[in-house]
């Protein structure tokens, strides 16, 4: 089976400069994501975790072409995204949608919620105006919003009603992928559910394939089919979720599982991780996991591992395994 | 569907509320507004009404005190002052309304083009920088010299002035509602760049633009009277407030009236519309409890 969307080897670096600023060439790179590859396949929820800074949001981003990478290839329907155009990517991106992390922020306040709708029908010339009011009108219900919301703002529904609005935005022009940046992180748990459990429901009835980029790994294990471990701006570790939740391979993904709260009275303390994310400039060497990584030995420290498949889906990038 | 639209009313009708509350919590744009608003009425309908010249000497008349006849007493040709203090606030409202309306649209267009293509961005604003650092009267003068006396070369060389202060204000606005995430959503719909430009952005920097054109206009008056007070604006028989102070120094012990008025009136435009402007930053500023 082909992939939809395929990722490959993508990166974005970020210079910096010495003391004298922007006077001299850069004297190093920060690479924000390097060496990141995933495949996302028809109907499939991808999950994509890591810590804040690994990356992931550049992923996202890069993908729904709000940031051009400096290295890479995305593949979609025989085309390199990165290779185009404004305006060739424009009716590519009737089929590539975004749902943002902060949902209000991601909707113009000057517009009441049906031109908000309306707005992406209208951008991609889609039906004349009755018909275009008609997938509002369905587009509302179907995310558990009422007709009377119509003539509303935005900033006048509750978070979690906001953040379906977002998803309606999204889904109006009926994309085939979706990239989720966080969409519940800013939801409390009881509203991060229904929009979980509604996400899961329009997936299904839409055919819709979604890359689900949270660092909450609860989240994406109740949600994923697949799921991507990211470190330090690539995958870590790749695996369907019930064999990553069984074999977690890398020290990293352990070490981000046991950070889930266990409230058993007996464990109280979670073995956490050491240190902070370090820069990883040009100069970077070995496995990106190596500085906190407990069972880190000289060959990790000088040597990147491979990126190697161990079992049947998944696939792994440490010197320990396989 | 009528539900939804009673209660879409019921919330019109209480933002309507607050505005309304809002608007009378703010003295200075009422009296701003009305002051202006006078100045603009009688500046239009008495010189239309008045069968007065206001160029017609009367050598029997020279320099009489305010009376009932003359409101502001005559100048040293006779001429009744009310009267030319009301033509001149046609030219000075004119010049000034004609600046502020020319150097923002002018100003607009280039702040927001430079504020979403980086490499015009570079090239306009360092041309705004360079304008910037000339002293605005000084830059005034030098163009007034280059060109020919008369109020429409007045509007140009002051819209030259003014222009670059706008383009950085709206610019600025414009930046900040570039980062915006429902930009990047627009972006992902696949909006065009001008339909970003123009439907998303351009709301954006209205209210700055409204309270920077305010100040304008203020600066345009008081520019085009020094102007004309130092003999390079509008060339002299006509009225303007510039050339009635102009003329008045010759006479000042002996008519001191020739100044009061026409500075009076200079200092009154220019103070409501100051109150004016900064009463509408107030009311269009969400930061001091605005509604966005």
């Amino acid at each position: 089976m082909t992939p939809l969307l395929e990722v490959k080897d993508l990166q974005k670096r970020y210079p910096i400069y010495g003391p004298l600023g922007k006077l001299f060439p850069p004297k190093t790179h920060m690479n924000a994501v390097s060496g990141m590859s995933l495949q996302l396949y028809e109907g499939e929820t991808y999950g994509l975790v890591g810590e804040s800074g690994c990356g992931k949001t550049t992923t996202g981003r890069a993908i729904v072409g709000l940031m051009k990478p400096d290295g890479g290839e995305i593949w979609y329907q025989g085309q390199d995204l990165t290779k185009l155009s404004d305006q060739e990517f424009r009716p590519l991106r009737r089929d590539i949608q975004m749902v943002f992390q902060d949902p209000l922020s991601s909707l113009n306040p000057r517009q009441r919620i049906g031109a908000l709708l309306e707005e992406p029908l209208i951008i991609q010339k889609l039906g004349d105006a009755a018909s275009r009011r008609q997938q509002v009108m369905e587009i509302l219900t179907k995310v558990g919003l009422a007709a009377e919301h119509y003539f509303r703002y935005p900033h006048e529904l509750s978070g979690g009603q906001v953040q379906r609005l977002g998803i309606a935005r999204a889904l109006i022009i009926r994309p085939r992928l979706i990239v989720c940046d966080e969409p519940v992180s800013a939801l409390d748990v009881s509203i991060q559910a229904q929009i979980l459990n509604m996400l899961t429901t329009l997936q299904r009835e839409m055919n819709l394939s979604l890359l689900f980029i949270s660092h909450d790994i609860g989240v994406v294990r109740y949600l994923s089919h697949r799921i991507g471990v990211m470190y330090l701006g690539t995958l870590v570790e790749e695996a369907d979720t019930a064999s990553l939740f069984d074999h977690p391979l890398h020290p990293y993904t352990r070490a981000l599982f046991s950070s889930i709260p266990d409230f058993s009275p007996q464990k109280r303390t979670v073995a956490s991780l050491q240190g902070e994310l370090p820069v990883r400039t040009d100069e970077f060497q070995g496995c990106v996991f190596h500085t906190r990584c407990p069972h880190a030995t000289d060959l990790c420290r000088t040597t990147a591992p491979t990126y190697k498949t161990v079992a049947e889906g998944h696939k792994v990038a440490c010197h320990l395994q396989g | 569907m009528s539900k939804s639209e009673a209660a879409s009313q019921a919330i019109l009708q209480e933002q309507r509320q607050i505005r309304r509350e809002r608007l009378l919590a703010n003295p200075g744009l009422i009296i701003g507004l009305c002051g202006f608003v006078v100045i603009v009425l009688a500046a239009l309908i008495i010189p239309a009404l008045s069968p007065v010249d206001p160029n017609e000497m009367t050598v029997s008349l020279r320099l009489k005190p305010p009376s009932a006849e003359h409101f502001f007493g005559t100048d040293e040709f006779g001429r009744d002052l009310f009267t030319r203090v009301l033509y001149g606030a046609r030219v000075s409202l004119g010049v000034g309304c004609s600046v502020a309306l020319f150097s923002c649209v002018l100003g607009t267009i280039i702040g927001i083009y430079a504020s979403y293509f980086k490499i015009l961005d570079h090239i306009l604003m360092r041309i705004c920088d360079g304008l910037i650092a000339i002293p605005g009267m000084l830059l005034a003068i030098a163009l007034m010299a280059a060109l020919e006396p008369g109020s429409w070369n007045v509007i140009l060389a002051l819209t030259i002035v003014y222009t670059p202060s706008v383009a950085r204000v709206v610019r600025s606005s414009a930046l900040v509602a570039r980062g915006q995430t429902y930009v990047e959503a627009a972006k992902v719909q696949g909006a065009s760049s001008a339909r970003i430009l123009w439907k998303l952005i351009l709301p954006s920097v209205i209210s700055p633009l409204t309270v920077q054109a305010s100040f304008i206009f203020a600066q345009a008056i008081i520019s085009e009277a020094s102007l004309s007070f130092l003999g390079a604006g509008i060339p002299a028989p006509a009225a303007s407030w510039g050339n009635i102070l102009q003329a008045s120094k010759q006479v000042l012990a002996k008519g001191p009236w020739t100044m009061i008025f026409p500075g009076a009136a200079v200092v009154l435009c220019v103070l409501s519309l100051n109150l004016l402007g900064d009463g509408l930053r107030d009311y269009l500023d969400p930061r001091t409890g605005g509604h966005k």
